[in-house]
């Protein structure tokens, strides 16, 4: 079932530069109990599409075109108070850098206490049941002395696992994480990525994970979107992209990576680099890039052309493939 | 066979903070510890551990860009820890660093050629004629045209920094290299790029590198051998196939296990290690991974196991292989 | 010759593009303008300096004169610009010398670190321990009354914020990567204070000073008010606010308000291009342009 779903998506910056188109129609569906992975390289727009969906963008950020329908609602068309009733409550987000987003100055209990209080009415020794509750259940060691503890006190770890108790407590259906684990070590790294997965088996919360590493991706999403230059540029299923990825920007990504066994080989390398967001692109954004150019690639825009049941890819190499 | 380019004895490095009101007491925090370990000309080894293991402080203690408290450094029959600062200076010729992150390590009031020149100009008197035709080769070199020379680090992508960063070490024609995290800030395909560009380099000039990094896919794919640090310690060395056939220390098995692989079919069992680093300021007794390893012992908690060769070029510092010896 | 062409996104275009700074700018211009060639823009060039004109005394703002004229009948707006030459050249003056002599011992003070930085920073605690203008009052009047011993004096008040501005900032500079890219090279240290560390702390030094050169008119004016800076027959903005001040309250307004007004102006044009140059120069605070 759908849960939440972007469609066409536009954003554009006003800069000093100019213009910079940052999504320029992203599409792609969020099912219910699903881990999706938004995947990409800097500046692909994978960031933009979560602050989107949270309207938390900057000022001088503009949302062109577009819908975000979320149970039936767009929520592109709510009022700034309406959002709110959504934000943090129905969709959380995480980022990458828990250290800043708890605030210093309040207990980790008593920050997510007062999301407790804000959230339901339950008479203050239940709460604080509650909040043990959530606390024991991101894995933090000795919940009853954690309800006591400033964020500075804990390790990267423990701020990012504080900080998933707190995105929790109001019970959302969704929750954003962008990038949590790109400041953390490896072996800490498994176990957030350990703890997003059984979050999402036993509660059947929806989770986008954004992030550059594939190799996150492949260990714990079932669904994937590759973005270049603010599109999608192919989503399916995880299995089914890892195997055989269809569009040549996702099979050049792959081909990059150095695996066990590839010492002494060339890495596959794509040439060129990352438009700019201030060119005007008509084509496919990655046609300068592409070993399989063809001329269309320059005039047309690919859609995405549905290659399997749960394969998409916008590429005009499987234009003569699309079925419905 | 020759003698090795690079030998670590023993290297280790206690630093001191003061503690307390006023800093009347002290603790010790110990950033290395008896770290051994040779480098052959025309290899190299990479050092991979996670934040805190000591792996940039060994960098710079090898550069003596730190003093370290302990041990000894030979680099090429030469000990280093016994140059004055003027030959420690002409020493600093044969040997660079390239660090992580481009746009931090590159001064970014200076253009691409005055950036490339400053070793040059530190080291060999050249007119300007002669220092141009070395910038424009080493530019040619890393896969940058000659207008890089007129071009500030703000004007450059992170790929094409850090190609600057290492004209600028190949500048004075090393014989070593010390890479710490170079592709880390990078994005994959320009990481790919990168790591190309090295080994060629090293190919074709016959360079040495100590490659530092957290990333175990991309130092397999680098190195001849590969050592594993934990708290200041090596706890496994042996050769870059081996550690990911046979890894032996469990710490090395879980960060394997760890590295999260691009395969979605893997059916890999997945080792999570409870806890965090401990802090060096209270290391461990015993074995200091003991309160993370999910194969302890009870001496480990207790006994300090000794870094041993378990065959040929395989050394590992763990109890689980007190029995080989 | 070619026109000189502004990058977008430089720190002079985000300059350009703050109303305040730019108007600021163009104030300051036109008074420093004025006062470079005020014996070409006034009819009235010997009464600004100083020369007396006995029959035109304490005239009110007028046609021939839109400023008035002083007990003597000098001119107010020729002695304005001449004033200005004087005013704004001591504010320069101030924090030039504050910075020369403040920001070499705080980068030194920085760079080593240790008992060194230790022992400097006590002898700035010293004269911060003072209330300035008390302190500049006086090693002014120790030096003896003068436009230069003014300047003396206030600069030595004022060079320990620049050590202490410098010393901070070196400190910041002194961790970034490429210091230690310099130092793994074998840069020697002298060469890499002057390359690496002076253009990356030369930025909040710059924004500090535009700010502080409209104080320093200020203090300037102070020490020039009780007697201890411009002696007669010249004059800056500070002894045309003391020559006024005892005829203010019996109709002779003009004499010290006007050149009350040019420091005032002076002193927030300054303000405001500080502030522009600050906001442009960092990039963190450009998003709020």
């Amino acid at each position: 079932m759908t849960l939440l779903k972007v469609e066409n998506l536009h954003v554009q910056f006003t800069t000093p530069f100019g213009i910079v188109r940052a999504l320029r129609g992203i599409d792609f569906e969020l099912d219910k109990g699903d881990i999706m992975g938004l995947v990409g390289e800097t500046g692909c727009g994978k960031s933009v599409t979560g602050r989107s969906i949270m309207r938390l963008l900057d000022e001088n950020a503009e949302v062109t075109e577009g819908r975000i329908i979320f149970n039936k609602t767009d929520l592109l068309r709510l009022s700034e108070r309406e959002m709110h009733a959504i934000r943090g409550d129905r969709i959380a987000m995480i980022f990458q850098d828990p250290a800043t987003a708890l605030n210093p100055l309040f207990t980790i209990g008593g920050q997510i206490n007062d999301v407790l209080r804000a959230h339901s009415p339950a008479p203050a020794a239940q709460r604080r049941k509650a909040t043990l509750e959530l606390l024991a259940s991101v894995g933090l060691p000795d919940p009853a002395q954690m309800m006591d503890v400033y964020p500075h006190q804990l390790s990267g770890g423990q701020q990012q696992r504080a900080m998933i108790a707190l995105s929790l407590a109001a019970e959302p259906e969704v929750i954003i994480a962008d990038e949590p684990t790109t400041a953390l070590d490896v072996t800490i790294q498994a176990q957030i990525l350990d703890l997003l997965r059984t979050l999402q088996r036993e509660r059947a919360i929806s989770v986008i994970l954004i992030t550059h590493d594939l190799g996150i991706v492949a260990e714990t999403c079932q669904k994937v979107a590759v973005l270049y230059a603010g599109r999608v540029v192919e989503q399916g299923a995880v299995a089914a992209i890892f195997a055989g990825p269809q569009h040549p920007y996702s099979r050049g990504l792959l081909a990059a990576l150095p695996r066990p066994g590839s010492r002494g080989t060339d890495l596959k390398v794509i040439p060129g680099n990352v438009p700019s967001g201030l060119e005007r692109i008509d084509g496919c954004a990655f046609a300068p890039r592409c070993e399989f150019v063809m001329e269309r690639c320059h005039r047309l825009q690919p859609p995405l052309f549905s290659l399997a049941a749960e394969h998409q890819a916008a590429c005009l190499l499987h234009e003569d493939r699309v079925h419905g | 066979m020759a003698e090795p380019l690079l030998k670590v004895r023993d290297l280790s490095l206690t630093y001191w903070r003061r503690t307390g009101l006023f800093g009347r007491g002290s603790q010790a925090i110990q950033a290395l510890n008896d770290v051994s370990f040779e480098l052959n000309a025309g290899e190299t080894l990479g050092i991979v551990g996670e934040s805190g293991c000591g792996k940039s402080t060994l960098a710079r203690c090898l550069l003596r860009l730190l003093r370290p408290s302990n041990g000894s450094i030979q680099f090429d029959g030469v000990d280093l820890l016994a140059l004055n600062a003027d030959d420690m200076r002409q020493m600093r010729q044969r040997m660079q660093i390239v660090l992580q992150n481009p746009f931090a390590s590159l001064n970014p009031r200076l253009k691409g050629f005055d950036l490339i020149a400053e070793p040059l100009r530190t080291h060999a008197a050249m007119t300007r004629e002669t220092m141009k035709d070395r910038v424009a080769a080493l530019l040619t070199e890393v896969g940058l045209s000659l207008d890089f020379m007129n071009r500030h680090p703000h004007q450059l992508s992170g790929g094409q920094a850090q190609r600057i960063a290492l004209a600028r070490a190949l500048a004075l024609n090393p014989a070593f290299v010390i890479l710490d995290e170079p592709t880390s800030a990078l994005d994959v395909s320009v990481q790919a790029q990168i790591i190309n560009l090295l080994i060629r380099l090293q190919r074709q000039r016959r360079l040495t590198y100590l490659f530092i990094t957290h990333d175990l896919s991309v130092i397999q794919h680098i190195s001849d051998r590969i050592a594993v640090m934990y708290l200041g310690k090596i706890v496994e060395e042996t050769s870059s196939e081996e550690v990911f056939a046979h890894p032996q220390h469990p710490y090395t098995q879980a960060l394997l296990s760890s590295t999260p692989a691009p395969d979605p079919k893997s059916d890999r069992q997945r080792i999570i290690l409870a806890g965090t680093v401990p802090s060096a300021l209270n290391p461990p007794p015993g074995c200091s991974f003991h309160p993370r390893c999910p194969q302890v012992m009870d001496r480990c908690r207790t006994l300090r196991p000794e870094l041993r060769w378990t065959s040929a070029d395989h050394r590992v510092s763990c109890h689980l292989f007190d029995a080989l010896e | 010759m070619k026109a000189a062409r502004i990058e977008v996104g430089s720190s002079v275009w985000f300059l350009l593009r703050d109303r305040a700074a730019v108007v600021s700018m163009a104030f300051l211009i036109a008074v420093a303008l004025s006062a470079v060639f005020a014996p070409y823009l006034t009819p009235y060039a010997n009464q600004g300096r100083g020369e007396p004109e006995l029959t035109a005394k304490f005239k009110a703002p007028g046609i021939a004169h839109p400023f008035g004229t002083d007990g003597l009948g000098r001119d107010q707006v020729a002695r304005l610009m001449f004033g200005a030459r004087r005013s704004l050249s001591m504010g320069i003056l101030v924090v030039l010398a504050a910075i020369i002599i403040g920001a070499p011992i705080g980068m030194a003070a920085g760079y080593m670190g240790g008992w060194a930085d230790e022992a400097i920073m006590r002898i700035t605690d010293v004269f911060l321990a003072f209330p300035p203008l008390l302190l500049a009052i006086a090693i002014a009047a120790a030096l003896g009354a003068s436009y230069i011993n003014a300047v003396t004096a206030i600069a030595v008040t004022w060079w320990p914020w620049y050590a202490r501005l410098a010393r901070a900032q070196t400190l910041s500079v002194r961790e970034r990567a490429y210091i230690e890219a310099a130092r793994s090279i074998g840069v020697r240290d002298r060469v890499i204070i002057l390359r690496h560390i002076l253009p990356n702390i030369m930025t909040p030094i710059i924004v500090q000073g535009t700010l502080d050169v409209g104080t320093a008119i200020l203090v300037a004016a102070g020490l020039s008010f009780i007697g201890l800076g411009t002696q007669a027959p010249f004059a800056d903005w500070g002894v045309m606010i003391s020559d006024g001040r005892l005829f203010f309250l019996s109709g002779r307004w003009w004499m010290s308000t006007f050149p009350g007004l040019a420091i005032f102006l002076t002193a927030m044009a300054f303000n405001f291009l500080g502030d522009g140059v600050r906001v442009a120069a960092d990039p963190r605070l450009r998003r709020m342009l």
